[in-house]
């Protein structure tokens, strides 16, 4: 199923209406709400925290180059390899060849946004190589060949009844709807994979530029997994992700930890710093960290929208969201969603494709409110919108009826002569006091009639002496 | 091999309009998260482990000492009818000859010593075969934290698998491992990490592995071990 | 101290007994008012669907008109936020950005005002009703207020002030919003209704005309017989 974010109209105007699945999304996006509120109550400095990762993340991005070419440094002194990817297909080609060489018939692989984004697993898989995805929920979408539909609960519209025919179907294993057995059917099956596979690739949930750590932060052990048994480890992060110190990384897990799922830590934390030390047990001989720009420093280059690069991808956005709970992740038609995705979208993928995602709102600020390192996410969204208002995207009635509207307004005069003509109009036709019918409003919405006396006119019969103008 | 290393950081530096490399912060980190002081209080450090682990689904308890806990052992595996289990190389399962203690205790149990030649890939591959198929593994740790009952295990001291592949993983902590917070763990782990102290791999495992990704359900053991238990051994040392 | 009345073009043209009673509960509140007649609006329409030039035509002007008044007030969190929130992101003319700092001080939302300039909470209102109150969004996020208008109900003479669940959560206007995306918006407008008939409210008061025009809208078409209430129509009419 290919979406596009040039759909959401229409996507979401579907989805809005599949009640099911708008029962989904609210609930689920109420649980994690009430969840995430619980575990923020019990830090009394949160604000602090807030503000203080805000600054780090600020520090990282205005100086994006220093520290990029530091952890490429510190990487390289673990024992690790670094590759700079300008866009998607660098970075794929990079993990095919990567794949060739080690001879990998399958890779195991944890989530990562940004895998998503360049669509590594097409990639490889025209390249006759199997990506297997092993967080439970990716693992389910790539089995039914869908898409995610939430940052962090990929499978989230779906019912525990269609994964169980799916999983039936597929795998011919008996139907069963309980969670805990499909869940432990996809356990064993996944071991397999682990277990022979060369390869493993994982995301990044922040990389530290002194020490060339990066963090993964989950609660399967699917990770763990990935990035312990195979041969290689493969990683691969926006640039973005990048942290200037270790010492950052309890601020940033704490934020991340209780915005996305309300817990106080996730239930595993994995922090590599290269491949296997000598001596130790266990680990991969190989370690390879992608930096992928895709579009990342064009964002950088206005100043404006810049901050959306501080996002630490923790979904909370998307969960108080008043229209991703009601339209799902799958309306945006891209693989970020909610405020976050509708300023990250059309930057990506430009602005004519996703015109409609900047207005997808409205303006209620409770993202900006929630936002973990503090991005002002509907200030970004109205940026975006003067960026297409700017480029003469909009259409030409809006911008006339707009050029209008400012003459009309600036000269109080004009503005009284208005509000008295269109008053003359609906009494000679008839209409004073029946409402306006308002496309797009009237259908569901009954709309007031025009006062019969503006509040203008009243002040000018009733002001008291003395009270001026 | 360098990609297009030196395209991007041209694009970054004309995006924040520089002509040449920029320069971070390198002193005066603001940055450390403090420990909340308050939050901790006057209450034992491991009770306070104990109630957060509890919440997460994990096992914490107190053992008097290594008999009490050996005896604990004991009893878990034949509650549960675990037939394999690992023993790591940590200093505290060395010290006490556990692998050797519980094999006599329990003989019907196949009781095995984490080791081999961990230079070789052959070797570490059967490894890994070997503890998925255990039920349960007995390892140390190198930090509790207190504020989350999260455990904190370095690759130096053990695999990084003992503590992933088997049903059941069991901690066994002294009282000296627990801190308040991360932030308190932090500050020990070293002012200067970029001395290469830090291990390949540091994890933090904060009770069973767990996914709630079918209808929001929770569901432990999605991949990693269904329980994780940590025992306090107290005659290790004194609490903190 | 006298007050100068800053109308939004929407109460202007569709609601004016709210600016009316927002007058008679400055007179008591023992204010002088006045209403300076060439304002017009804020820019917000504009400024919201992208047209910064035309806002900042519409900024400067308000400048032009409050410059010199010594306080603003208006019965709209949300155009009050346009002023104080939003002005000084487009202005970036560094002597409109100063004489703007000087306004922005000076301009308030008139429960903010009431209770937290003047001081007062009790007008003398008696209103025997059960009632729900809706926290707009730009006068809760943008603002802070969610106290005041609270403090201001209580207060009120043998009224009940109920809270309904999610009281600060959208009602789905958002302005072009509401007829680019009507069925969103809609259905943000039957979530918030649901919330209000649990209440069992007579009333759903808010501080913002444009919620209530949208709450109220869906209301009456849904044929529910709860009414949308402007607080200031609650306290000034029942003086």
């Amino acid at each position: 199923m290919n979406r596009t974010p040039s759909q959401f109209k229409i996507l979401a105007s579907e989805n809005v209406a599949d009640r099911r699945l708008r029962r989904t999304f609210q609930s689920a996006t109420s649980h994690a709400l009430g969840q995430r509120a619980q575990s923020v109550q019990l830090v009394p400095e949160w604000e602090d925290l807030r503000e203080r990762a805000h600054r780090i993340k600020e520090e990282a991005v205005e100086n994006l180059d220093f520290y990029l070419e530091k952890l490429e440094a510190s990487v390289i002194r673990r024992g690790g390899r670094v590759f700079w990817a300008r866009d998607a297909s660098e970075a794929s080609s990079y993990v095919v060849d990567l794949c060739r060489r080690l001879q990998a018939s399958t890779v195991v692989k944890s989530k990562s946004m940004a895998a998503e984004e360049i669509g590594l697993t097409d990639a490889l898989e025209a390249a006759g190589v199997e990506p297997v995805e092993t967080d439970l929920g990716e693992f389910i979408i790539q089995v039914a060949g869908e898409t995610p539909s939430h940052i962090i609960a990929p499978a989230l519209h779906m019912t525990r009844q269609q994964i169980g025919s799916l999983f039936h179907e597929k795998f011919g294993i008996p139907y069963t709807d309980v969670p805990a057995e499909l869940c432990a059917f996809a356990r064993q099956r996944l071991r397999r994979e682990f277990l022979s596979a060369r390869l493993g690739i994982s995301g990044v949930n922040f990389a530290a530029a002194d020490t060339g750590t990066i963090a993964i932060v989950e609660n399967e052990g699917n990770a763990r997994l990935c990035t312990s048994l195979p041969r290689v480890h493969l990683a691969i992060m926006g640039l973005e992700k990048v942290i200037p110190r270790f010492s950052d990384l309890p601020l940033f897990l704490r934020l991340l930890a209780r915005s996305s799922t309300g817990q106080r830590q996730t239930s595993y934390v994995s922090m590599i710093s290269g491949p296997r030390r000598e001596g130790e047990w266990d680990g991969p001989e190989e370690f390879h960290l992608v930096l992928l720009d895709n579009g990342r420093s064009d964002i950088l280059a206005d100043p404006r929208v810049r901050r959306s690069l501080y996002c630490i991808r923790c979904g909370a956005c998307l969960n108080t969201c008043p229209i991703y709970q009601r339209v799902g992740g799958h309306s945006y038609g891209s693989v970020y969603s909610g405020p976050i995705g509708s300023v990250l979208t059309p930057l990506f993928q430009g602005l004519e494709v996703a015109k409609d995602l900047p207005f997808a709102s409205s303006l209620c600020g409770s993202c900006s409110n929630i936002c973990p390192v503090k991005i002002d996410l509907h200030h970004q969204l109205l940026w975006l919108r003067e960026k297409l208002v700017s480029g003469r995207a909009t259409p030409w009635q809006e911008r006339l009826a707009m050029s209008l509207f400012a003459a009309g307004m600036k000269d109080p005069a004009l503005y009284r002569m208005g509000s008295a003509l269109l008053r003359l109009l609906l009494r000679v036709s008839g209409r004073t006091d029946r409402p306006f019918t308002v496309p797009g409003w009237s259908p569901t919405r009954d709309f007031p009639a025009l006062a019969a006396t503006s509040f203008k006119q009243w002040w000018e019969d009733n002001r008291q002496p003395g009270e001026g103008p | 091999m360098n990609g297009s290393r030196e395209v991007v950081l041209r694009r970054i530096r004309r995006a924040l309009l520089r002509s040449g490399p920029g320069h971070g912060q390198e002193q005066g980190s603001p940055d450390r998260v403090q420990s909340t002081p308050g939050q901790v209080g006057s209450t034992r450090l491991f009770d306070r482990f104990q109630e957060q682990s509890a919440r997460v689904g994990g096992e914490p308890r107190v053992c008097s000492d290594i008999e009490d806990a050996l005896a604990g052992m004991q009893d878990l595996i034949a509650r549960a009818g675990y037939g394999r289990v690992a023993v790591s190389d940590h200093e505290i399962c060395r010290r006490h000859r556990l692998a050797q203690r519980l094999s006599e205790l329990l003989p019907e149990v196949s009781v095995w010593r984490e080791e081999g030649d961990a230079e070789t890939q052959g070797s570490r591959r059967q490894n890994s075969r070997r503890l998925a198929q255990a039920d349960l593994s007995v390892t140390g740790a190198d930090f509790l934290i207190a504020e989350s009952g999260t455990v904190l295990l370095a690759s130096a001291g053990s695999s990084r698998q003992i503590s992933l592949l088997p049903t059941a993983h069991l901690v066994l902590a002294t009282p000296d491992q627990v801190y308040p917070d991360l932030g308190a763990v932090f500050r020990q782990l070293g002012s200067a990490p970029e001395d290469g102290l830090l291990p390949a791999a540091l994890t933090m495992i904060t009770g069973p592995s767990r996914t709630a990704d079918i209808e929001k359900v929770l569901i432990k053991g999605a991949h990693g071990p269904v329980r994780q238990l940590t025992w306090l051994v107290e005659e290790e040392g004194q609490l903190s | 101290m006298n007050v100068s009345l800053f109308i939004p073009c929407l109460v202007d043209q569709f609601f004016p007994s709210v600016g009316i009673n927002l007058v008679k509960i400055l007179r008591k509140a023992g204010v002088s008012v006045d209403y300076p007649r060439a304002q017009t609006c804020c820019g917000q329409p504009a400024f919201n669907s992208g047209y910064h030039e035309e806002a900042i035509q519409l900024a400067r002007r308000f400048l032009e008109v409050f410059g010199e008044a010594e306080t603003i007030v208006s019965p709209s969190g949300s155009c009050t936020s346009m002023v104080k929130v939003f002005y000084p992101e487009i202005l970036q003319d560094p002597d409109l950005r100063r004489q703007l700092r000087e306004v922005t001080g000076r301009t308030y939302e008139f429960s903010d005002f009431l209770v937290n300039v003047m001081g007062i909470k009790d007008l003398g209102a008696t209103f025997p009703h059960r009632v729900t109150y809706h926290d707009a969004c730009h006068l809760f996020r943008e603002l802070g207020v969610h106290r005041a208008p609270r403090e201001l109900i209580r207060h009120v003479r043998a009224i009940e002030l109920v809270e309904m669940e999610n009281s600060d959560a959208c009602c789905g206007f958002g302005g072009t919003f509401s007829v680019k995306f009507p069925e969103i918006s809609t259905a943000m407008a039957q979530d918030k209704s649901a919330a209000i008939l649990k209440t069992e409210a007579e009333y759903v008061v808010a501080n913002d005309s444009s919620c209530l025009m949208q709450i109220g809208g869906y209301l009456s078409r849904q044929g529910l017989p709860i009414k949308p209430l402007h607080l200031a129509d609650l306290l000034g009419e029942n003086l």
